[in-house]
């Protein structure tokens, strides 16, 4: 090929080019560094502040320059859409952890740290072992006690070398300054090929399953109190009216990794709220729907008629205020919290909507208890059941299937859902059902927050 | 200021698949060339309200992505020792595929090949953007179409 056949053909290679998304990431990066200056200009001594900031921490003087690492970092948060947004306006905490253990080297990258919740990235890398997985534990900086939060994996089945993640949340209160994260890793590989024992009794309790770990690291991870300060709290106060149920916003808190909202159910409703299908739309229009995965929402243990629900967060999108749009719920009645179930006559006193009690059989010393429901829903029984002297108990497995024991098939959209009572001698039961009935919208519900 | 923003967001698109090609041709790489369109349009983006003329959009911010290239190379040559090739010849450029060629012209004498041909930018534009005499960026096209083999028009086309 000569040099202008070559010119033509690099012409065509570059005209193929698919052009990065470039502008709209400008866009947000400019809007995030405006927030940043006007929640400072709050300040009384916001520029000198902002200056020592920038001049004292080397992460924040960092994140304002650029973030190493970003494009593979972008590729690793795919599944949250406020991680991504963060990623995109290079809210990232870098840091540089290596440690090896044998035939296994750990680095711990990136963190994206807010108020709540701390995102650790990292990579294993092994010649090795092919394929290994960590089972995490989060202990106080000092090495002492397991600190009060959520933790797990994001993503499994990365191959090594490749970014990995795992999410730690804290629930009543803030992130500390320092944490030990605990990775014992797992040899997944060695473990499919071992012999498994069978187990002849579907519903027996197995004991904790003690893995061989191959490996066990340790990292101290510390927090520029920059992104740890990272969040906002908006009283709500609004009323609204969802099913003949009154309902108040009561706070709208915005992390940089999610958006809590705090929905308050009034004394004198009938049913205390358990779910609540609904999306966001800021004051600009932009769209931002609820968490599907890891913790969706928090109920208040000290009042059930609290509730907390996570979406996607607005913290990077200069909003004014946010509207909620309501388009379903799920009601627990006062004093449907249990549900009796004659287990001899197979008879339960009544069930949620949409589900059916089919059967309850003796086994030996468990009943087995087999319900119809809604193959996209939940389970509609907690896991917590309780006997006529009010004694709790729990079951720890279940099958789900089209058939029933008899061969019945489930109809269209419905699975059996089957679950033992292990070691219950009596002949009732006190089942605790997830909802007891559902509404849907006509048209959204709406209510607005100011965000200011 | 949101109505700027939007100006700029509308003529930023326009002009971006041009912008993306020059950087991938001066950098060598898409993901580096993405990196460096991220950084000139946020650039752009911050200091557009004191663009006095928007007739000159499209060389200014092409301007803008040139030294953040720029920046990007030397930043890069401290890593690694390759680049440019330190005294150019014919013969050298010969044995190379044009792209990689390109990549490796003296920074003068790239620039003005990528905008010139590559960009679809005049020679009048090119010499806007790179802020010289048109008639120096005439020489600078002649001796990088000498250098590369090509036998396209040197003309203006304006």
């Amino acid at each position: 090929m000569n040099r202008n056949a070559e010119y033509e053909q690099l012409m065509l290679e570059l005209e193929a080019l698919a052009v990065p998304n470039s502008v709209e990431r400008a866009m947000r990066r400019e809007r995030r560094n405006r927030c940043l200056v006007r929640s400072l200009t709050s300040i009384a001594a916001a520029f000198a502040l902002f200056v020592i900031m920038v001049n004292c921490s080397t992460t924040v003087a960092y994140a304002c320059s650029r973030v190493p690492g970003l494009r593979e970092l972008a590729a690793a948060v795919t599944f949250s859409r406020s991680l991504s947004d963060a990623v995109d306006n290079e809210y990232v905490q870098p840091v540089n952890l290596s440690e090896t253990n044998g035939d296994i080297t750990v680095k711990v990258e990136h963190l994206i740290v807010d108020q709540r919740n701390v995102t650790v990235f990292y990579r294993f890398l092994s010649e090795k072992y092919p394929r290994l997985e960590a089972d995490p534990r989060v202990l106080a900086a000092d090495g002492g006690a397991s600190l009060p939060c959520t933790y797990g994996p994001n993503e499994w089945d990365v191959p090594n070398g490749e970014l990995r993640s795992t999410t730690i949340g804290f629930v009543n209160e803030d992130v500390p300054p320092a944490l030990r994260l605990q990775l014992k890793l797992r040899d997944m590989e060695a473990e499919e090929k071992a012999p498994r024992p069978v187990n002849a009794d579907v519903w027996a309790d197995s004991p904790q399953t003690e893995f061989s770990y191959v490996a066990e690291f340790e990292f101290l991870l510390e927090f520029d109190p920059y992104f740890t300060a990272q969040g906002k709290h908006f009283a709500g106060g609004q009323r609204f009216t969802l099913d003949s149920q009154t309902l108040y916003v009561e706070s709208v808190d915005v992390y940089p990794s999610y958006l809590n909202l705090t929905i308050r159910g009034d004394e004198t409703n009938t049913a205390w709220l358990e779910s609540l299908k609904f999306y966001l739309v800021t004051d600009h229009g932009e769209r931002f729907n609820k968490v599907t995965n890891g913790i969706v929402s928090v109920k208040n243990s000290e009042d059930p008629g609290t509730i907390s629900f996570r979406a996607d967060s607005t913290f990077f999108y200069d909003a004014y205020a946010v509207t909620i749009c309501m388009t379903g719920a799920e009601w627990l009645d006062k004093g449907a919290e249990t549900i009796h179930v004659d287990l001899k006559h197979a008879k339960a006193d009544f069930m949620p909507e949409g589900a059916e009690f089919v059967s309850a059989k003796r086994e030996g010393s468990r009943w087995v208890v087999t319900v119809l429901q809604e193959s996209s829903a939940a389970q509609v029984f907690m896991q917590d059941y309780y006997d006529v002297a009010g004694n709790r108990y729990e079951y720890h497995s279940w099958t789900s299937g089209a058939s029933s024991d008899h061969g019945v098939t489930a109809p269209e959209g419905y699975s059996y859902c089957s679950f033992p009572l292990n070691d219950y001698p009596y002949d009732e039961v006190w089942l605790t059902p997830r909802y007891t009935s559902r509404w849907t919208a006509d048209a959204p519900v709406e209510a607005t927050v100011p965000l200011q | 200021m949101r109505l700027e923003w939007k100006e700029f967001a509308e003529r930023a698109e326009v002009a971006k698949p041009r912008l993306y090609r020059t950087a991938v041709l001066y950098l060598g790489s898409e993901a580096a060339a993405e990196e460096a369109l991220d950084e000139a349009l946020y650039k752009g983006l911050h200091a557009c309200r004191k663009l006095r003329q928007p007739e000159y959009f499209d060389t200014w911010l092409t301007r803008i992505l040139l030294n953040v290239c720029a920046d990007e190379k030397k930043r890069a040559r401290q890593f690694l020792n390759l680049d440019e090739l330190p005294e150019p010849s014919t013969e050298v450029f010969d044995a190379l595929p044009l792209r990689e060629a390109v990549r490796r012209l003296p920074r003068e004498l790239k620039s003005v090949v990528i905008l010139r041909y590559f960009s679809g930018y005049t020679l009048k534009e090119v010499a806007e953007i790179m802020d010289i005499p048109q008639g120096t960026a005439a020489t600078r096209q002649r001796r990088a179409l000498e250098l590369l083999r090509l036998e396209l028009g040197e003309e203006e086309t304006e």
